[in-house]
């Protein structure tokens, strides 16, 4: 027993040192003269004092003060010099040793080299102090340029409100005058009028694309989806098209396919979309030729709207990127402007879950179409499942909660819902028409509860004065999205129609 | 008899231009270029309808629309909003404030004749 307890303390990796009470080394293993550098000749013999540096020389006599009173000393992480004059970090137990009577004869002392465990994690915490800093800058920048983007914004939004009155200035006044209500005017003045109202006209449609742009960025722009019928939406967009149509001399024509269904969009987003697409139409159209405005059914069963001209069409080449930002469309040399038109048509349709396509031949004309949902939850749904797709976005969570109003109509809680929620929110309601069922994406994990207090917050912002509103909202169900795309749009759908049809 | 539109504007070539508009489609046009003036002028000429500026110094177009509102014998004046403002937020709470419709600036001739007309009719 005695022969094997030698072998384990002389084949120990660690130091196993033993000293009298008086912290004389009285025993001295391999382990020792590997970390500490003496030969055992050399140490036994020695106080054990002789290791420790100068600084710490007061922790020898108060270690052997606690063993003299029978206490043990557990990883007592400290320093000690080798003989070559090194110092190394190493990590004590030191506990009495006793006679066969419980007396107390000696000291065993057993010394870990820990220097280089100490070596990392003075490095890790160089690395994460360097860390820190890094992040600390990074979070300063980061405030910075938003601070610099909001300011921007700002910027471009000021800028847009106050050119709009002296635009409608120059061009009133430039249309009483054309129309003869200052007087008579000769051939070559009421042409020369007809160009500053048509450039006055180009310069507030730049204004408006600015500010949209600048709001499809921010993400600020508002989406207000809900039932309605194409007839409305073509009716809605007449008085903005009567101006271009008067001044030129295209054939304007308009075809509903009979029967066509309800769809679920924003209205006011599908108009400037189908305004959009069809001045330029307008503009790249010769003289005499038609312009037709058309809605059907598509291929998918979603509703299809388009434009199609007779025009000078596009060239294969410039198709593929005619929908990116400060694109123009053709070459016309009198119509000039930012190129953001297309653009931001292709961001509204996509606010709409919809799809915008073009087709062109050229000296032929083109088509410009996009499609909408029917106001049906598959259609809808399956849209929002697209656009997260198309987007690529990134991965985070899908959520569907249910959100009920109190002392509030289910009408107004939706308009309130359409006017604070993210734009890529789903807002439809339930079948009992007592609740509201909002569908929403985000890609922070916790944001549900946050995204609901913001909510009730702007509508603070938008109409103070009113009080907040009360709604109760449950979170029915989360999934993580885009890994389980195919599995949370069946589940989803069953869980809709669940609270469509059981509500 | 001819019906009366008043104009409340604090731009006077606006204001002045928008009274254009409704005398060549056979209205009578009377103006202002305040809040307060334009509450004044309510009462006093008891119009058929009210075009209504927004973003005005002191009282704004919303405040004019809610003491409108809040006067029994004013009340049910039809009012337009014609607005620099393009928001969807500011077409809201002018309908909320009782506006029958919204016009964003620079507007067409026809399309603000269209409007006074469907209300007028």
């Amino acid at each position: 027993m005695q022969s094997r307890l030698a072998a384990i303390v002389s084949s120990s990796y660690d130091a196993i040192i033993g000293t009298t009470l008086d912290g004389i080394i009285t025993c001295w293993n391999a382990g020792a003269e590997r970390i500490f550098g003496y030969d055992s000749a050399a140490a036994i013999g020695n106080p054990i004092s002789m290791m420790a540096p100068a600084d710490l020389a007061f922790e020898g006599p108060a270690i052997l003060e606690k063993i003299r009173q029978d206490q043990r000393v557990d990883h007592h992480e400290t320093v000690r010099v080798r003989k070559d004059g090194r110092t190394i970090d190493v990590a004590l137990t030191v506990s009495p040793i006793k006679d066969s009577a419980g007396n107390i004869i000696g000291v065993s002392q057993i010394a870990q080299d820990i220097s280089e465990r100490k070596c990392v994690e003075v490095a890790m915490l160089a690395n994460r102090r360097a860390l820190e800093v890094a992040n600390q800058a990074l979070a300063e920048k980061n405030e910075q340029l938003s601070g610099l983007y909001q300011t921007a914004q700002r910027f471009v939004d000021d800028v847009s409100h106050e050119f709009r009155t002296p635009l409608s200035v120059i061009k009133g006044y430039s249309e009483i005058m054309r129309r003869g209500l200052a007087g008579p005017l000769s051939q070559e003045q009421t042409d020369f009028t007809q160009l500053i109202i048509e450039r006055t006209r180009d310069l507030a449609q730049m204004v408006d694309d600015l500010l949209d742009t600048s709001k499809l960025r921010a993400g600020s722009l508002r989406v207000d989806r809900k039932p309605c019928d194409v007839a409305t939406i073509f009716k809605a967009v007449r008085p903005s098209l009567e101006g271009r149509l008067a001044g030129s001399k295209i054939q304007w024509q308009e075809r509903i396919e009979a029967g066509l269904p309800l769809v679920f969009a924003d209205a006011e987003k599908a108009s400037r979309v189908i305004v959009n697409l069809a001045v330029n139409a307008i503009k790249f159209s010769p003289e005499g030729s038609q312009v037709v405005l058309w809605a059907r059914v598509g291929r998918l069963g979603e509703v299809e709207i388009g434009v199609t001209d007779e025009g000078m069409g596009i060239a294969p080449e410039n198709l593929a990127s005619i929908f990116e930002r400060f694109r123009q469309v053709g070459n016309a040399p009198t119509t000039k402007g930012f190129g953001l038109g297309l653009n931001i048509a292709k961001e509204l349709v996509s606010l709409n879950l919809g799809r915008i396509s073009v087709s062109s031949e050229e000296k032929k004309g083109s088509t410009f179409s996009f499609t909408l949902p029917v106001d049906e939850t598959w259609a809808i749904v399956g849209g929002l499942f697209g656009h997260l797709e198309e987007r690529r976005t990134p991965a985070g969570r899908l959520a569907l909660l249910l959100v009920t109003p109190h002392e509030a109509s289910v009408e107004e809680l939706r308009r309130h819902l359409a006017c604070s929620a993210h734009p890529g929110d789903l807002i439809l309601t339930s079948a009992d028409g007592q609740s509201l069922v909002l569908l929403g994406y985000s890609t922070k994990p916790d944001c549900w509860h946050k995204r609901l207090v913001e909510m009730g917050s702007k509508q603070q912002q938008y109409h103070p004065s009113q009080k907040p509103w009360a709604f109760v909202a449950e979170l029915v169900e989360t999934w993580a999205y885009p890994e389980e795309c195919e599995a949370a749009g069946a589940a989803m759908l069953e869980h809709i129609s669940g609270v469509r049809v059981n509500a | 008899m001819r019906e009366k539109i008043l104009v409340i504007d604090d731009d006077h070539d606006l204001a002045r231009l928008t009274a254009i508009w409704v005398k060549s489609a056979g209205y009578e046009a009377v103006t202002a270029h305040d809040g307060e003036t334009g509450l004044n002028a309510a009462k006093l000429h008891r119009p058929n309808l009210i075009l209504l500026d927004i973003m005005m110094p002191n009282l704004d177009g919303f405040g004019v629309s809610r003491r409108l509102k809040d006067d029994p014998e004013l009340a049910c004046i039809p009012i337009i909003f014609l607005s620099a403002k393009v928001e969807e937020t500011a077409r809201r709470e002018a309908l909320t404030a009782g506006a029958r419709y919204f016009l964003s600036k620079p507007y067409e001739g026809n399309e603000l004749i269209a409007a006074i007309e469907s209300i007028l009719a």
